[in-house]
């Protein structure tokens, strides 16, 4: 039962609204079900602005159809590799599917790409999942590297829960590609760099809360644009640029839902200044952990002087961070189950917050096509299924109890989630001393390739493996 | 973005009233005050002013670009040291702060040996290439010993004077270890490694196993099927046990502190930046000046292991300067308390992980994991894996992996002590060969 005031409408229904409220209709439910001309008497109102009401109400949560012919290219008759830049008409905070809509896919120039049929796509949740030290998160770093280089635009979020990612090795994988572009070393560095960010996450709820934020920057983006596209005509591509200056004419107000209390005002000034946080982090990294209700306490005294400047200060930290988070193209979230598998057991939500969980990431995915990632680890299972692939004889079957077989972790639930699943695993070598690891495909909504992937871990990033697929 | 109700950091308490009152997901809430939600609801209005500042306050998260954490990487995160040319040339230069290093082995190689030495190197100051901070040494074997710990902090004084001499030569405040020890061999093409990974060790005499491990497989499966009540009701004990967090802990730091000379504490080292004074002070150090950093804790079963845990952020803000965290045989006590059935044993393990890794991430500590080896039967063969199941094998970013290996090569037929990084985000796979000596790991 949604709030009518969750759909941001023009402000003309303000006062229609507020009559509504008097008689207690406040959902959209109660409006749309309500009889016109009954309403109508009791409130005094033409029947003409009631209706225009529900019509501005249906046109925004409105879905578009798309026709399976749109998203065929058809010059060669394969799937749409590329996406014009598309955005919403009035609507603000559900965004309806334009009808030309199509993925775009990005490259992680490994040879994992043979099984993602070329890469990994926006609009979808793709999942790597395997046991540790195989090369998961290398791969990420293959596929951020190669997206930040070919995208100069586009900016990555990371969610780090297990401190494993590392800037050196990012650059270490980007060094020798950027040669061959003959461009200055440091200018490419920085941009690189620049434009990946990565928050470090120990909880669910603190990447809830990450999530939130992004989605928040990216649908006032889109907002703010009063901008009406034609379908029929065609479409325009927008720059950055246009789209920045069109939301900094506005005062950008709180997107979040505003408290106007006293107790609540001290809560938001919390003292996050970037300058600060460089000293800070030399000290402990505590000061981040600092909660809101002892900063209170000592803030109480200096507030009135600082509170100009400090209003200043987060409207550019607002900026600041908006327009770093406005052109993400990729989320990855690194060990999905460092997150989840804590409250397996123990918390009675555990279903509905793995659920929740991955329903936010897919409408982030969708809504602003974006790609999302995750990294999932495995899982023993002793008396398992038959693994037809290693020991296709029947006379294996005998042996079931010996047979310990691996399978993602978190469940048969999360294995609904994601679109595209690819599992890294090993298999014993020639000298069955040490095991190679290879990749393949466990779930694709199209046709990738079957055979499994052999790859190694070197400088360079993730390299194919030939010699290996002739045994 | 939609979010329930129940997606929040709330107690069941609260998210059971606010249901009941018809709000089941965030925009439900807009609009209201403290005073209204609890005047509505059954809520207090502390409560109410919880529940607001969770669901509807703008939060602000830090997040750091990828250019900061390069320069961070080169400069501020520091990495510990182990005085073991070897060691540090696999491990990247040490072992990183703000991160969970595993490391196991096989009984009798050193383990224990290499966490009191990191205990040792932690001390180190800033102009010798180390971190200037405390320890914390976790023992639940009881394999410290104050004399192991004498011995090898006099092999850590001689190496340290060494470094001095060397960093008065070069001028310079911060070293590269490297270039004054000897490199040892660092292979990364060892015969047996050269193929693929290698996660597991194979003992050598597989033969004989094979007909041992029938036997052992057919006792693990009736013994699966007798533990499981046991799980239930150390449950119920643990939880009951978590309430006396608070006295536990003041009874480990009553008995354990280790006393020593005060003379020369090497922390204070750090301070001093005179040359002349600085020779004086490294000439006169004894292993007493190390042992007063060290905080010991003997952990006697698993409650006091997870207590311990619990209190580890109020042990942190304590002292600011503590820099490690070693935990002896993290699997002693989480392997036998639960029995065979792992649906118990599972949650315990993952929270108390993810404490040790938000404890490393926020005071800036690195945590060091010692885990034993376990066998599994897979395909008839019986190989040695890390303990704990793969389930804990996703926490640690980097592993170490120690154990012997015959040396085809020598003429006495004897073993080599192998160290091999099984798991760094960083490094590429390597090992080394090290020795345990009377002063230490080398």
């Amino acid at each position: 039962m949604d709030p009518l005031k969750s759909l941001n409408l023009t402000i003309d229904y303000s006062n229609l609204i507020h009559k509504l409220e008097k008689i207690n209709i406040t959902t959209i439910h109660g409006i749309i079900t309500c009889d016109v001309p009954t309403l109508c008497n009791k409130l005094g109102v033409e029947e003409e602005k009631v209706n225009s009401l529900i019509e501005d109400i249906l046109n925004t949560l409105r879905c578009y159809d798309i026709r399976g012919v749109d998203l065929i290219d058809h010059s060669t008759g394969l799937e749409k590799r590329e996406q014009p830049n598309l955005l919403s008409t009035k609507s603000s905070t559900i965004l309806p599917l334009s009808k030309k809509s199509c993925a775009t896919v990005f490259e992680t120039g490994t040879p994992i790409d043979k099984l993602l049929s070329g890469g990994v796509r926006t609009g979808e949740h793709t999942e790597f999942s395997g046991s540790s030290g195989l090369g998961k998160t290398q791969t990420c770093f293959c596929l951020v590297e190669s997206l930040l280089r070919n995208d100069p635009k586009a900016s990555v979020v990371w969610i780090d829960t297990t401190n494993s990612f590392s800037a050196s090795r990012l650059k270490e994988i980007h060094e020798p590609k950027c040669l061959k572009k003959s461009l200055k070393e440091k200018d490419l560095k920085c941009d690189l760099c620049d434009r990946i960010k990565v928050f470090k996450a120990f909880d669910v709820f603190e990447v809830y809360d990450i999530l939130d934020r992004i989605s928040d920057c990216l649908s006032s983006g889109l907002q703010k644009m009063n901008y009406q596209t034609s379908f029929e005509n065609g479409f325009e591509e927008l720059q950055q640029q246009d789209i920045l200056n069109l939301i900094l004419q506005e005062p950008v107000e709180n997107l979040h839902l505003q408290q106007k209390e006293k107790g609540s005002k001290n809560g938001l000034e919390e003292e996050i200044i970037k300058e600060k946080e460089d000293e800070k982090e030399t000290k402990n990294g505590m000061e981040f952990e600092i909660s809101t209700t002892e900063k209170d306490g000592i803030k109480n005294e200096n507030e009135n002087e600082n509170e100009n400047v400090n209003e200043k200060e987060k409207e550019k930290e607002f900026q600041n961070d908006f327009e770093n988070l406005i052109s993400t193209k990729l989320i990855i979230i690194d060990s999905v189950s460092v997150l989840l598998s804590p409250l397996w057991g123990r918390s009675e939500r555990f279903h509905l917050i793995m659920d929740s969980f991955a329903r936010s990431l897919k409408e982030l995915a969708i809504k602003y096509k974006i790609a999302v990632l995750t990294t999932n680890s495995v899982v023993q299972e002793r008396n398992g299924t038959i693994d037809r692939k290693n020991q296709p004889n029947i006379q294996s079957t005998l042996k079931k109890s010996n047979i310990i077989h691996l399978k993602p972790a978190l469940g048969e639930f999360w294995a609904t989630q994601p679109s595209v699943r690819i599992m890294f695993t090993t298999k014993p070598s020639l000298t069955k001393k040490t095991r190679i690891p290879y990749a393949c495909l466990i779930k694709s909504p199209r046709c990738g390739q079957i055979k499994p992937v052999f790859f190694s871990i070197t400088d360079k990033g993730v390299e194919d493996r030939e010699e290996l697929y002739n045994l | 973005m939609y979010r329930a109700i129940d997606t929040f950091d709330l107690s069941k308490h609260i998210r059971k009233i606010l249901k009941n009152s018809g709000f089941y997901q965030r925009l439900n809430l807009q609009g209201y005050t403290t005073t209204k939600l609890s005047e509505e609801t059954e809520l207090t209005i502390e409560e109410a002013t919880q529940v607001l500042e969770a669901v509807c306050k703008p939060k602000k998260i830090p997040f750091q670009t990828g250019t900061k954490l390069l320069q961070n990487e080169r400069t501020k995160i520091k990495r510990i040291f182990t005085l073991s040319s070897g060691l540090d040339e696999i491990l990247n230069g040490g072992i990183a702060l703000q991160q969970m290093t595993e490391i196991s082995g096989t009984p009798g190689i050193g383990k224990t040996n290499l966490c009191i030495q990191l205990c040792l190197t932690v001390q180190l100051p800033d102009f010798l290439g180390g971190v200037g901070g405390k320890a914390i040494y976790v023992d639940t074997e009881g394999s410290f010993s104050k004399k192991r710990c004498n011995e090898i902090s006099q092999g850590v004084i001689e190496k340290a004077k060494e470094l001095f001499e060397k960093c008065k030569k070069e001028n310079n405040s911060k070293h590269n270890v490297f270039s004054i020890q000897n490199k040892q061999k660092i292979s990364d093409e060892n015969n047996s490694i050269q193929d693929g990974v290698l996660d597991r060790i194979i003992p050598e005499n597989t033969h004989v196993e094979n007909q041992i491990t029938k036997k052992i497989t057919q006792k693990i499966r009736e013994e699966t099927e007798k533990d499981e009540n046991n799980t239930k009701e150390i449950e119920m004990e643990i939880e009951n046990k978590k309430e006396n967090d608070d006295e536990n802990e003041k009874e480990k730091e009553n008995e354990n502190e280790k006393k020593g000379g005060e003379n020369f504490n090497i922390l204070d080292l750090q301070n001093i930046n005179n040359l002349d004074e600085r020779e004086i002070f490294i000439n006169n150090l004894d292993p007493e000046s190390f042992s007063n950093n060290i905080y010991y804790y003997r952990i006697l079963n698993i409650y006091e292991q997870l207590s311990l845990n619990n209190s580890l952020k109020k042990i942190l803000t304590k002292d600011p300067q503590i820099k490690i965290i070693v935990i002896d045989y993290v699997s002693f006590f989480l392997r036998q308390s639960f029995g065979d059935t792992n649906w118990n044993k599972y949650p315990i393990v993952s929270t108390y992980a993810q404490n040790l890794l938000k404890m490393a991430n926020t005071f800036n500590v690195a945590v060091v994991v010692v885990n034993h080896l376990t066998t599994t039967i897979k395909n008839d063969q019986s190989e040695l894996i890390p303990s704990l199941g793969k389930s804990w094998s996703q926490y640690p970013s980097e592993k170490l992996l120690l154990f012997e290996q015959h040396d085809y090569f020598a003429i006495n037929s004897k073993k080599n002590r192998i160290a091999y990084l099984s798991k760094s985000s960083i490094k590429k796979k390597s090992s080394c060969q090290f020795q345990v000596s009377l002063n230490g790991v080398d």
